[in-house]
């Protein structure tokens, strides 16, 4: 019976010791932390930073109102979003100046997106990067954003427009696929990796969008933000940034698109042609001749089918579709070659050529890393696109022509 | 000797391979890829032929004398006195395989799940948990262990194909490119890891027969080699060079998993694992621990003895490390060589002296 009793107790004891209670945390004790900025500060020191933090507004949320007009700087509570700047040496510093301004503890592992403004992207995030892989609440699976031309302050105060918290909007319309998807981790691993450069998406804000909204005048909805270029890295320095037809090149060549449009010119045919492409694949094969790098081969191969055709081609035919590919090819080749000669200009191995020596001449690599920065500006890199239309879409023939005047012969 | 609890085979490999695992888990794959990054499995399977030769060494002495453990065949092979200072020497060892792991754990839940507890606390309750199972026997141990494996295993698996999605299989080249310094650098981590199976020679005493020693040696070698290379890759492809900068990598990879914002933030179920298999671990070495006590003062029961131990463990474990730092200092050059000393060349020269001492004998 005693024995019985003991073990009783023991269970509860047991039971009662290790619910961990001591760090339990109630949801309405959190503000969850949607996107944050990070600027560097004006005025102060030389150093010193601004943290932004965009936290959802669960009342905002649940209670409808917001959208499009809820921008007034007075209407907090009907927005779905605040945020508040803190300025510090470094961000944890910034970050508990910016908790003294919230009732709720700042939580930030639910964060997906950060934003660096231009700035201080220029100026260097290598102290920033420490921080957001470190601490144990951040996640390395946030997006990295630049923003181009502006603050991050300004971006993450922009009202977005189908999503009620402009972080969610920038984090779907990274995902959404068209442009730079890089999260923390990808960058740590470039930066990290030998002979490769990190890249970061580079947001803008559109034209006639931004701070102007909140005067509150009723301008037609527009989209607020715009994320076609890339913006790239040296020493985790912001160097320059590729537009979007180079970032196209660009993200092909790392192999990191799966799929896409390329739209081409048929100067003869006085039209266009867009292909979409369902495979892509590219491989970098590096020339070494007797220990060194003489040249660099990208091969792209890329397969799909005619969407738009506004020439009056019949694409039922071989030789028109030989046409089209050759155009498409080219009109690749040229994307790639200004990413090239831009990254080039800017000092930056965002194509990982050098990893790729590494990869597949690593004693090579060992002997000529110390170098690769002036070996990468005179690097000759030779473009091989082969584009290939497998299927001429929904039509052969031009569907608007008349039959027998504006054909031409096959 | 023994009591009358009995395990049979298949729960000594339950036993041996959560031991091994669970915390190999949480320190290897980064520290194997400090040295040698993308060709750190080949490092892993070095050490795994290494550990294999020593643990079948083990295996093959132990079941030549039934009933008594590595300790004690000494004592019969060399004399009474080697066992009496293998015995102090092992205790000594058993102590550290206490503190060690639980710092670990109580490390990690403080970064991880549990960050405003004191980590006192937690440490003195695992450690309660874990004195009580050692108080019930090696019995109960294996059958929490039973319990607990193929959970593990099958949440390794699960990681694994999660995973599969962030993998860059691109990260693994240029293979074979570390030159073979780096690469037996890279393999004492793993072996002081591996080589935790030399507890096998501990166990023997309680198996129920002997003959299926060597088969279990065998699937658990497989078991232990094959998770831990699979635990590397996991990492490595996910994490690529980064693997070496992060704390704890595997639990840093499995935090990527995110399939279609839905199968998302798996990383608490990879805590519950982990603390269920090292609290076995930790179990079976405090019981190990007062065993062997009892064997040096040669007394009849060795649960009194359990109560003193756990208490002196507790003290033990707050007293070894100041911080983290110095226990990763500890885990990455102290540990492998003190295990290669006690749980490969001992145990191997046990068994050369077994092989000696038999030929003479015919």
């Amino acid at each position: 019976m005693k024995r019985r009793l003991i073990t009783l107790m023991t269970i509860l004891n047991v039971c009662i010791l290790t619910t961990g209670c001591w760090d339990r945390v109630e949801l309405k004790d959190l503000a969850l932390v949607m996107a944050t900025g990070i600027d560097s500060a004006q005025g102060g020191s030389e150093k010193s930073i601004r943290v932004t933090a965009e936290v959802a507004n669960p009342g905002g949320i649940a209670g409808g109102g917001g959208g499009g007009q809820g921008g007034a700087g007075g209407g907090g509570g009907q927005r779905a979003f605040v945020t508040a700047s803190g300025q510090g040496i470094n961000i944890k510093d910034a970050e508990q100046k910016l908790q003294e301004q919230f009732s709720r503890r700042l939580y930030t592992a639910h964060r997906r997106v950060v934003v660096i403004g231009e700035d201080a992207a220029r100026r260097g995030i290598r102290e920033m990067l420490d921080q957001l892989g470190r601490d144990p609440l951040n996640r390395l699976q946030v997006y990295i954003l630049i923003a181009k031309g502006s603050t991050a302050h300004e971006i993450l105060q922009t009202q977005s427009t189908l999503e009620r918290i402009p972080g969610q909007e920038l984090r779907k319309l990274i995902e959404q696929g068209t442009g730079v998807k890089i999260t923390m981790l990808d960058f740590l691993i470039t930066a990290v990796d030998e002979g490769i450069d990190p890249i970061a998406g580079a947001v803008e804000l559109a034209q006639g969008s931004g701070m102007t909204q909140s005067t509150g005048e009723k301008s037609e909805a527009r989209q607020p933000f715009l994320l076609s270029s890339t913006a790239m890295f040296k020493d985790f320095k912001l160097q320059g940034y590729l537009n979007d037809e180079e970032t196209r090149g660009l993200l092909w060549v790392r192999g990191e698109t799966e799929t896409g449009y390329i739209t081409a010119p048929l100067p003869k045919q006085q039209g266009n042609v867009s292909v979409f492409l369902s495979r892509m694949s590219a491989r970098l094969h590096p020339v070494i001749q007797r220990g060194r790098v003489v040249r660099m081969d990208v091969n792209l191969e890329g397969e799909g089918e005619v969407v738009e055709n506004d020439t009056s081609l019949n694409l039922g035919t071989q030789e028109n579709i030989e046409l089209v590919n050759r155009a498409c090819s080219e009109q690749v080749r040229d994307y790639v070659q200004r990413a090239v000669d831009k990254a080039k200009e800017n000092d930056c191995d965002i194509f990982g050529f050098g990893r790729e020596v590494y990869r597949t001449n690593p004693r090579v690599w060992m002997r000529i890393r110390g170098q690769w920065d002036d070996l990468f500006k005179t690097l000759p890199v030779q473009v091989n696109v082969s584009i290939h239309a497998l299927r001429p879409g929904g039509a052969t023939e031009p569907l608007h022509l008349k039959e027998t005047v504006e054909r031409e012969a096959p | 000797m023994p009591e009358n609890e009995k395990i049979d085979a298949n729960q000594l490999m339950f036993l041996l391979v959560p031991t091994v695992i669970s915390t190999a888990i949480l320190i290897v794959p980064n520290v194997v890829a400090m040295y040698t990054r993308q060709d750190g499995w080949i490092s892993i399977i070095a050490a795994w032929f290494l550990v294999l030769a020593s643990t079948l060494s083990i295996a093959a002495v132990c079941s030549h004398y039934p009933g008594s453990t590595l300790i004690q065949i000494t004592g019969n092979l060399i004399g009474k006195w080697f066992e009496k200072t293998m015995c102090i020497l092992y205790i000594y060892f058993f102590v550290l395989y206490i503190t060690v792991p639980t710092n670990e754990i109580v490390d990690f839940t403080a970064l991880y799940a549990l960050a405003r507890t004191p980590p006192t606390i937690t440490m003195v309750l695992f450690l309660t948990l874990t004195g009580l199972a050692a108080w019930a026997g090696v019995e109960v141990i294996a059958r929490a262990a039973g319990f607990m494996l193929p959970m593990a295993q099958i949440f390794v698996v699960i990681a694994t194909v999660l995973l599969m999605r962030d993998f860059h299989f691109d990260l693994l080249k240029p293979a074979l490119s570390t030159p073979a310094p780096e690469l037996l650098r890279g393999s004492l981590i793993p072996m002081a890891w591996l080589s935790e199976t030399f507890i096998l020679g501990f166990l023997t005493p309680w198996l129920r027969e002997l003959k299926p020693v060597v088969r279990i040696t065998w699937w658990t070698m497989a078991m232990l080699g094959s998770t831990m290379v699979l635990v590397f890759l996991d990492t490595f492809l996910v994490l690529g060079p980064l693997t070496g900068h992060v704390t704890y990598s595997f639990y840093t990879a499995i935090r990527q998993v995110s399939i279609a914002n839905f199968i998302e933030r798996i990383d608490p179920v990879v805590v519950s694992v982990w603390v269920y298999g090292v609290f076995i671990k930790v179990s079976l070495f405090l019981w190990l621990l007062c065993t062997a006590v009892q064997r040096l003062f040669a007394l009849a029961n060795y649960r009194p003895l359990v109560l003193p131990t756990t208490l002196f463990c507790m003290v033990a474990t707050m007293w070894t490390f100041r911080d983290a730092a110095s226990m990763d200092q500890f885990l990455t050059y102290t540990i492998p060589m003190s295990s290669i000393l006690f749980q490969m060349l001992l145990p191997f020269m046990i068994y050369i002296v077994h092989l000696y001492k038999r030929s003479r004998r015919q």
